[in-house]
């Protein structure tokens, strides 16, 4: 489905036709093609969480006779996790929980100042501390150090084997992406870079694949860290404390077809 | 000489040749590295007295050296035909500390989501340093082996009983001839690059700097491990995207090649 176009006819017969190259603006007919390659992306996608064909046209007819977007399930669900990610920011961020060699230190759990319960009540007032501590470990974040401290093990949350928090993410992923094309989509002529978004593939090995991973994943993760900490303090500048504000950041990826 | 007597002799040698040993462990030379140091020394030496106990000073035949020292004959040869030197079949490639290193570094299951290596507790949970140890060099002590690494700085204990890696590679710090032939090696670079620029600014070779910018003491930790962890991604980036450069000039059969590189360090003043 996924690969069809309108007529049925797999999607390389639109190149195999050859006619209005490069296709413009307004050709109905590709742009056809493509909302129902992108459509059957989803779906593809979709159906590996367990969703059946009838169950996607039932979702997506209801979906259709929606006026207005309704409410975001995906930042309800997420909303934990970024929680946990300003709680491991601020840990990895602010003195007084580092240690003497400016890595977050080991921190008790319970306690008033300098402890994980501080920052469990900064950012989820309304949970219990333990229960913090369980999504800490539950999603890599931290372990437990004896039973009275935890130690953060990771600078990101990870999710595996989730798979409501993993389709929560695609969902806002597929949300970011498509706003970054729809604002490069319509970049006047005077802007000809519009929004950075790059990519670099080429055909390579499974054994290579595994060594790319291990090579990138630091830079992506460094790339990612220094993007966090400028937006951070340019959103705290004193100049910008009344200014009207959007979330703004980049997603890097590894992706294999 | 008997048997008491030779036990005798044995204990005094022992207390004169204790201090270079002790030496020997700072310079990170190994036991099977000083056994060859000390039969190759054996061997000249024995060519040596042997030579002047001769009345005519007639060099002794490689049998007889044999037959004096206990070596045989093969490597009496083989040891005379250099100075006196550590084989090279004995010298150690890497301190075996060096393979669990490699793997804090390289193996997942120590790393974190960032691909650095992590913080171990030193028993529980897993992954530990214990499990790293016993697995990376079966047969030594994971406590034995931490505290080698520690007092060579390559590890820094923390609270908790956590153990923090340092440094991928093993090395004695302090003054050593090792240590004090990087400080010449990385001068000399420098110096080399800098007089380059002034004699050839129209070839000049990349050398910059950040602007230096002055902060509160207090966040001079972060900020070092900052420096130091964009850095080091960086030049290991930098390796990489080279290392298919360097494989086609390996294979290429150059006059003189041209030996190129990069190298950083941060700089602090009160």
């Amino acid at each position: 489905m996924a690969q069809g176009n309108r007529n049925g006819k797999p999607a390389r017969a639109l190149s195999a036709r050859g006619a209005n190259w490069p296709y413009g603006p307004s050709d109905e007919l590709t742009r056809d093609d493509l909302a129902r390659e992108l459509i059957g992306v989803c779906m593809q996608a979709l159906k590996t969480y367990g969703l059946d064909d009838r169950r996607l046209a039932r979702l997506a007819a209801a979906v259709a006779k929606e006026r207005l977007p309704g409410v975001s399930r995906s930042a309800l669900l997420l909303s934990d996790i970024e929680r946990l990610s300003k709680t491991i920011n601020k840990w990895g961020e602010d003195p007084h929980y580092l240690d003497a060699t400016g890595r977050p230190g080991v921190l008790p759990i319970a306690g008033e100042k300098h402890c994980f319960a501080e920052l469990a009540r900064a950012f989820f007032p309304k949970r219990n501390c333990l229960d913090v501590v369980t999504l800490g470990c539950n999603t890599h974040v931290m372990e437990r150090v004896g039973l009275k401290k935890v130690a953060m093990i990771n600078n990101a949350v990870l999710f595996p084997g989730n798979h409501s928090l993993t389709l929560a993410h695609t969902v806002r992923t597929v949300r970011r992406f498509l706003g970054t094309a729809h604002y490069n989509r319509h970049v006047s002529a005077d802007a000809v870079f519009g929004l950075p978004d790059r990519a670099a593939d080429v055909d390579i090995s499974a054994q290579d694949f595994v060594e790319f991973v291990s090579m990138i994943r630091p830079q992506i993760s460094g790339l990612v860290e220094m993007t966090d900490r400028w937006l951070i303090q340019r959103s705290r500048l004193r100049r910008n404390r009344l200014k009207r504000k959007r979330l703004a950041g980049i997603q890097v990826f590894v992706f294999r077809e | 000489m008997n048997g008491g007597g030779r036990a005798e002799f044995a204990r005094s040698a022992m207390a004169a040749v204790e201090p270079l040993v002790q030496l020997f462990l700072e310079l990170g030379i190994t036991s099977p590295e000083a056994e060859s140091l000390l039969r190759s020394l054996y061997v000249h030496k024995a060519h040596e007295w042997l030579t002047h106990s001769s009345p005519s000073g007639e060099s002794p035949s490689d049998v007889r050296v044999s037959l004096v020292t206990g070596v045989h004959r093969n490597f009496v040869r083989r040891i005379l035909e250099d100075s006196p030197r550590i084989a090279a079949a004995r010298e150690q490639k890497g301190h075996r500390a060096e393979r669990l290193l490699d793997a804090w570094y390289s193996d997942p299951a120590y790393l974190d989501s960032s691909g650095k290596p992590r913080d171990l507790s030193e028993r529980m949970p897993e992954p530990s340093f214990h499990s790293l140890a016993s697995r990376y060099i079966p047969g030594a002590t994971p406590g034995v082996v931490l505290e080698e690494l520690r007092r060579a700085g390559v590890v820094q204990l923390l609270a908790e009983h956590r153990v923090r890696v340092r440094s991928r590679t093993f090395r004695l710090h302090g003054l050593n001839a090792s240590n004090i032939g990087e400080i010449g090696q990385r001068g000399r670079e420098l110096l080399e690059t800098l007089i380059h620029n002034l004699r050839r600014p129209e070839a000049a070779l990349f050398c910059d700097s950040m602007t230096s910018i002055e902060i509160d003491p207090a966040r001079l930790p972060v900020v070092r491990d900052l420096i130091a962890r964009r850095a080091s991604t960086f030049l290991s980036a930098l390796g990489q995207e080279f290392s298919a450069e360097a494989s086609t000039s390996r294979r290429a059969k150059f006059k003189r090649g041209v030996r190129v590189g990069l190298t950083a360090y941060a700089t602090e003043r009160s």
